[in-house]
């Protein structure tokens, strides 16, 4: 390659993404996308797997969670896409295992053993780390949201989680004193369940920043090419890469729907819950109508283009080939697979005994 | 010395299928016509009188994407087209495999692909790949042609279309990353790369800017020239028709009302104005001063000069004074130091600053990529996140609940309105804007129809605007704003792919909107039509604001229009060119003012 | 010319949707347009199935959404288009509603299959059994006293698109989609029946409201193209 061109491609930071962009020039950009595929696939039957809670197994494997969860993240910092996580995703995502974590709480279905005490409310204000916590992470949303409500919510429960533990062991680490305050609230419930549903949570959690990580870092083009390489023919690849090309167009009709509708005073006055969902279904009309003029559209364009009477479609630097890196890769997951599943050995056992 | 026919189309007919209702008219009525290898042949009507259809049967798309049903082929198609000699449509006696009797049926070639390329109006349903690489070799990647060939067409036609730079890059670039005209010149590409004999081309640069028009045409009339490539163009610019085309088919209601070279065919100034075609500004001056060419109205700039020769022009009307601006009118629109960057990081608008008083009419103009859909869409509401400041009657728009009242008070009429049409039936396109606004029933009926009939669409009040032609549905965005009575109305490109009559007709139901007290913004790239109907405007360039005054005063500086990288209109250029030898001569700006000063100079040269 | 301003009648059957029924299709190939149509129909359903489950915030959990709006949509695009619709409201759902929000591969393929199947039941029903009872198999008669001239009745539309769309379809849906989920360990015990009852409302809520808006706002513009397929594939 000569050396303006070089110049020209190290210059170009970030390639577009299923959703957004990633980081040109990394390892996880060089994998090929079986791989990528395989990844999200063998870490969500480890995070399925460690999350079961079959006592014969030994219980969940939180540790193993933690260390998977710890490698997604990794791996989205060093893609580059983890900034676009944060700025879009990571509110949306959180609700879910927070929710999974509720849920596997109070739904456990009675499991035995130990008790534990979550304290609601322990009769006093603790003044300490919490209290640094609220202060900060308050502080931290407060300035970039400017929303009181946005930045209550966080900083409230991240106090309480800081808080009631710090709480439970009266440790002067972590409370320096005491405001007494109301009445004391708490229950009580097995520990398994914490543990089952801490390791739901995890679970969870590993499934959805996983996923995230394979839609942020595959390109679509990477998709259709490895269609061809399995051997589907040029029309079927073809049309998976349609769906995927049309995703684009879709949203930006989306959004350009939206705004015609704001435009002609959508959003002036006060709806009703319901009549926003009516909006919504609104939308779709233009939507859909959108999607079969430009199918018609796209088709003369196929036409023109020869679609039609194509008999042997050259393949035209649409593969990759198999790396080093993708056999590294794809041997490190299956050695896991097979320690976990396979062997049915628990990290988290192993670590803790 | 007369070359071999490529197209030869023979009293052509062509009716589009219904499937339910009523049975659609011809669309093409006995088109007769003939094209020469390597012959550049123009294409222009107004909007509706079939260029597509005509675009789509020389292709061979009809009738093979848009099929007749058996046993009707009769109904549907008359007539024949033969491409390179062979028949590529016609309704022909064939034998029924199974039952053996001879039936008439569609005949011709199955695929004209790669000879004859095609090129549509809309580049984002062109684009059908992922990334630029594999947009440009498509084509040949359909043809079955070896990786190195394609690599090697694939840089040296992208070179040819000016994305040369891009080519190290090609296979990282998403098409969301490209601009509307980057997307063009990439579809211009792909069809370059697999060398086709005829490429058609069906109004390829209305979303261009005049200069980037300009370029776009000019490279294919290179390519046409280094390959011998027939061209056919649609197009309703008649500069670039008279530069570069051979010969000039004009249409109107799927016939050809003429047919010729560009002299014989756009010296009919009658017939353009009947049929509602674009003429240059220099022919309308011609026609309606009675000056003429060796024996035709003029049409380039140097040739009007030559007509114009020895006039007097001491007795041209003096200087043309503006209306002032009414200095206690209250400011209506005002932004001060605006910027805004788009979620990738581009910085589209680098430090805005104007205001606009209530009753203004003002043009917004600049390159494709200035900031000016973007300025406007923040003065709308529709884009929230901006630094700086900017207020609508008084009321800042960084308050979340003045942005949520904007609509009330700005209506804004999208670019392509295929982005704004969303409901099912014209009257309720209309009434939307009005129910969200709470009018009461009895008085949305009275506002729907009278904004309708203003736009003279009341005869479509049922009909489901996704079966308007263009220029009917660039109409009715227009009626729904209008509609809900807004103070200011910004019209983005309102004349886009819209035929002479029909963009003249908008502008003046602008100009009558803002006589009765609406302040207009229209964003456009037809410098004739802001010469002729706005007195202010507001030139932007690389995302701030270049001039900010008199339309007069700007088009009459060559120094700020090349800075600005905007191609004036050709009454405008007359007036600089003419005044390079006659300072005094006043700065005339467009073809009513031509006429008026040339009639003036006849009435003292008469006495 | 001839042919000029007159009607075209969709059929010479009994009914006006006589027409749509369970063969293959029209005898012809899937034309260009019609395969992009149906690409793009599946790019629709998967970003309508990623918003039904993430517009509704706290309203959602774990892929279930308590509004799940892009349920009517792959019945509609079902009963339009056969076997691809059928195809757009299962990927739709392992990509939209299970890889976006972070389902991972295996429990998306694994539960998708209770959103491919209520499709595939109420095109068969409809168009095999109830169209020729006075039916309209594109369910225009949930909002049209007429279609092409013909009276429908509303009310058998109605309690028959409730009974069999909002409750045996949809239950078994529900059952099969929470079933997976369930026995892949992402629900809890207990908690199976408050997920059950939050998969069922959630679609029945959705069909109940959106269904006529669609079917009245599009469903005359795709006939009018001609691009109602007459059987499974054509």
């Amino acid at each position: 390659m000569a050396k303006d061109d070089v110049e020209a491609r190290t210059s170009k930071k970030y390639v577009r993404t299923f959703i957004f962009s990633m980081k040109t020039g990394t390892p996880i950009e060089k994998l090929h996308v079986i791989t990528k595929f395989f990844m999200i696939a063998a870490m969500s039957v480890l995070a399925l797997y460690m999350f079961d809670i079959s006592v014969s197994k030994g219980g969940p494997d939180i540790i193993g969670l933690i260390f998977l969860l710890i490698i997604v993240f990794a791996l989205l910092i060093i893609s580059g896409t983890s900034k676009y996580l944060v700025n879009s995703y990571l509110l949306l995502a959180l609700p879910v295992p927070i929710s999974e974590f509720i849920w596997w709480l109070f739904f456990d279905g009675g499991l035995p053993g130990a008790k534990v005490t979550f304290y609601l409310w322990p009769g006093f204000f603790p003044f300490g780390l919490s209290t640094a916590v609220l202060v900060l992470v308050f502080g931290v949303v407060y300035y970039r949201t400017r929303s009181f409500i946005i930045a209550v919510i966080p900083a409230v429960l991240l106090w309480w989680l800081t808080a009631m533990p710090g709480t439970l062991d009266f440790s002067p680490l972590t409370t320096w004193f005491k405001l007494p305050i109301g009445a004391t609230s708490s229950f009580t419930l097995p520990y398994l369940s914490v543990t089952v549903a801490l390791s739901k949570a995890l679970g969870f959690a590993v499934l959805i920043y996983t996923s995230f990580l394979f839609l942020l870092t595959t390109r679509d083009t990477e998709i259709a090419g490895a269609m061809r390489q399995l051997g589907l023919s040029f029309k079927k690849s073809f049309f998976i890469a349609l769906i995927f090309r049309s995703l684009n167009t879709l949203l930006i009709d989306y959004e350009n729907i939206r705004m015609a509708q704001t435009a002609r005073a959508a959003g002036v006055n006060r709806k009703s819950v319901f009549s926003k969902i009516i909006d919504l279904a609104y939308v779709s009309i233009p939507l859909v109508a959108t999607m079969i003029r430009r199918s018609t559209e796209m088709g003369v364009a196929l036409y023109a283009r020869g679609f039609e009477a194509s008999k042997k479609v050259t393949s035209f630097k649409e593969t990759k080939g198999i790396t080093y890196m993708d056999v590294t890769v794809i041997a490190i997951l299956s050695a896991f697979l097979i320690y976990e599943v396979v062997l049915g050995h628990n990290i988290n056992n192993l670590l803790i005994r | 010395m007369t070359r071999t026919p490529v197209l030869e189309v023979k009293d052509f007919w062509w009716k589009y299928r219904s499937f339910v209702g009523v049975e659609n008219p011809y669309t093409l009525k006995g088109l007769s016509f003939t094209v020469e290898k390597g012959e550049f042949l123009g294409i222009i009507g107004p909007s509706g009188a079939g260029k597509t259809t005509l675009c789509y049967a020389l292709t061979g798309i009809i009738p093979k994407v848009f099929s007749v049903p058996y046993g009707q082929e009769n109904e549907h198609i008359k007539g024949e087209i033969k491409l390179f000699g062979q028949t590529l449509t016609k309704v022909d006696k064939v034998k029924d495999e199974k039952t053996g009797n001879m039936v008439d049926r569609v005949v011709g070639m199955k695929q004209t692909a790669p000879r004859v390329g095609l090129l549509l109006q809309d580049p984002e349903n062109q684009f059908l790949r992922m990334d630029l690489l594999h947009e440009i070799s498509f084509g040949m990647e359909l043809l079955g042609l070896s990786e190195g060939e394609i690599e090697s067409r694939a840089k040296e036609a992208l070179e040819l279309v000016g994305l040369g730079p891009l080519w190290p890059i090609a296979d990282l670039v998403h098409p969301s990353e490209l601009s509307g005209g980057q997307k063009q010149r990439a579809a211009i590409a792909s069809f370059i790369a697999l060398r086709p004999e005829v490429l058609i081309l069906d109004e390829p640069t209305s979303n261009l800017d005049p200069e980037g028009k300009l370029g776009i045409i000019q490279a294919i009339d290179n390519i046409k020239k280094e390959y011998d490539i027939t061209i056919i163009l649609v197009e309703h610019n008649p500069e670039v028709i008279q530069k570069y085309a051979d010969k000039v088919l004009a249409i109107n209601d799927g016939q050809a009302i003429a047919y010729g070279t560009t002299e014989q065919v756009y010296s009919q100034c009658k017939l353009f104005d009947e049929n509602g075609l674009y003429s240059s500004d220099i022919a309308r001056i011609g026609w309606k001063a009675g000056l003429s060419y060796n024996g035709r109205v003029p049409f380039t700039v140097d040739e009007m000069l030559t007509a114009f020769g020895g006039r007097n022009q001491k007795s041209l009307a003096p200087n043309l004074e503006d209306d002032p601006i009414d200095e206690s009118a209250q400011e209506i629109i005002s932004v001060k130091d605006l910027s805004f960057s788009y979620e990738d990081g581009t910085q589209a608008l680098k430090g805005v600053t104007f205001t606009i008083k209530q009753g203004e009419y003002v043009g917004l103009i600049g390159q494709n990529g200035a900031g000016k859909s973007t300025v406007s869409k923040i003065i709308s509401g529709l884009y929230k996140k901006f630094q700086g400041e900017a207020k609508v009657n008084g009321m800042d728009l960084r308050d979340k609940k003045v942005i949520q009242k904007i609509p009330c008070y700005v209506g804004y009429v999208f670019q392509n309105p295929d982005n704004q049409i969303f409901m099912r039936k014209v009257y309720d396109e209309v009434a939307y804007g009005l129910k969200n606004l709470k009018v009461p029933q009895q008085e949305v009926d009275q506002r729907v129809k009278e904004a309708l009939k203003s736009v003279g669409l009341l005869s479509k009040i049922d009909e489901d605007p996704m079966f308007l032609g263009k220029g009917e549905k660039r109409r009715l965005t227009v009626a729904s704003i209008l509609a809900m009575n807004p103070k200011i109305m910004i019209v983005d490109e309102p004349t886009t792919g819209q035929d002479f009559k029909m963009s003249e007709d908008i502008m003046n139901l602008l100009e009558e909107l803002n006589k009765a007290g609406t302040t207009i913004l229209v964003i456009t790239h037809d410098m004739t039509l802001v010469s002729e109907h706005t007195k202010r405007v507001i030139v932007m360039h690389n995302g701030a604001v270049l001039y900010d005054g008199s339309t007069r005063g700007f088009f009459s500086n060559e120094e700020l229009l090349d800075k600005a990288d905007i191609i004036p209109p050709m009454a405008a250029r007359f007036s600089l060119e003419y005044k390079k030898k006659n300072p005094a001569a006043p700065n005339l700006m467009n073809v009513k003012e031509w006429v008026t000063a040339l009639n003036h100079v006849e009435q003292t040269e008469s006495k | 010319m001839s042919g000029e301003g007159k009607t075209v009648s969709n059929t010479k059957n009994k009914y006006p949707w006589s027409n749509y029924t369970l063969k293959l299709g029209r005898g012809e190939p899937v034309s260009t347009t019609q395969y992009v149509l149906y690409a793009v129909q599946i790019a629709a359903v998967i970003i309508l199935s990623y918003l039904s489950v993430v517009l509704l915030g706290p309203l959602s959990y774990s892929g279930i959404s308590l509004f799940y709006f892009v349920y009517p949509f792959f019945l509609v695009f079902t009963m339009w288009w056969g076997i691809w619709g059928i195809l757009g409201a299962y990927i739709g759902c392992v990509v939209g509603a299970g890889l976006m929000v972070g389902l991972g591969p295996v429990a998306s393929g694994a539960y998708a299959i209770s959103d491919l199947i209520p499709p595939l039941i109420a095109f068969i029903v409809y168009r095999g059994l109830l169209a020729n009872r006075g039916i309209d198999s594109l369910w225009r008669d949930l909002t049209d006293k007429e279609v092409a001239g013909f009276k429908t009745n509303r009310v058998a539309a109605w309690v028959l698109f409730i009974a069999i769309n909002g409750v045996i379809i949809n239950a078994v849906s529900a059952e099969l989609g929470v079933g997976i989920e369930n026995y892949l360990g992402l629900i809890p015990p207990g908690a199976f029946w408050g997920w059950w009852a939050g998969w069922f409302f959630g679609d029945l809520l959705a069909m109940i409201i959106i269904t006529p808006v669609l079917v009245k706002g599009l469903t005359n513009l795709v006939e009018r193209q001609g691009l109602i397929n007459r059987g499974w594939i054509t």
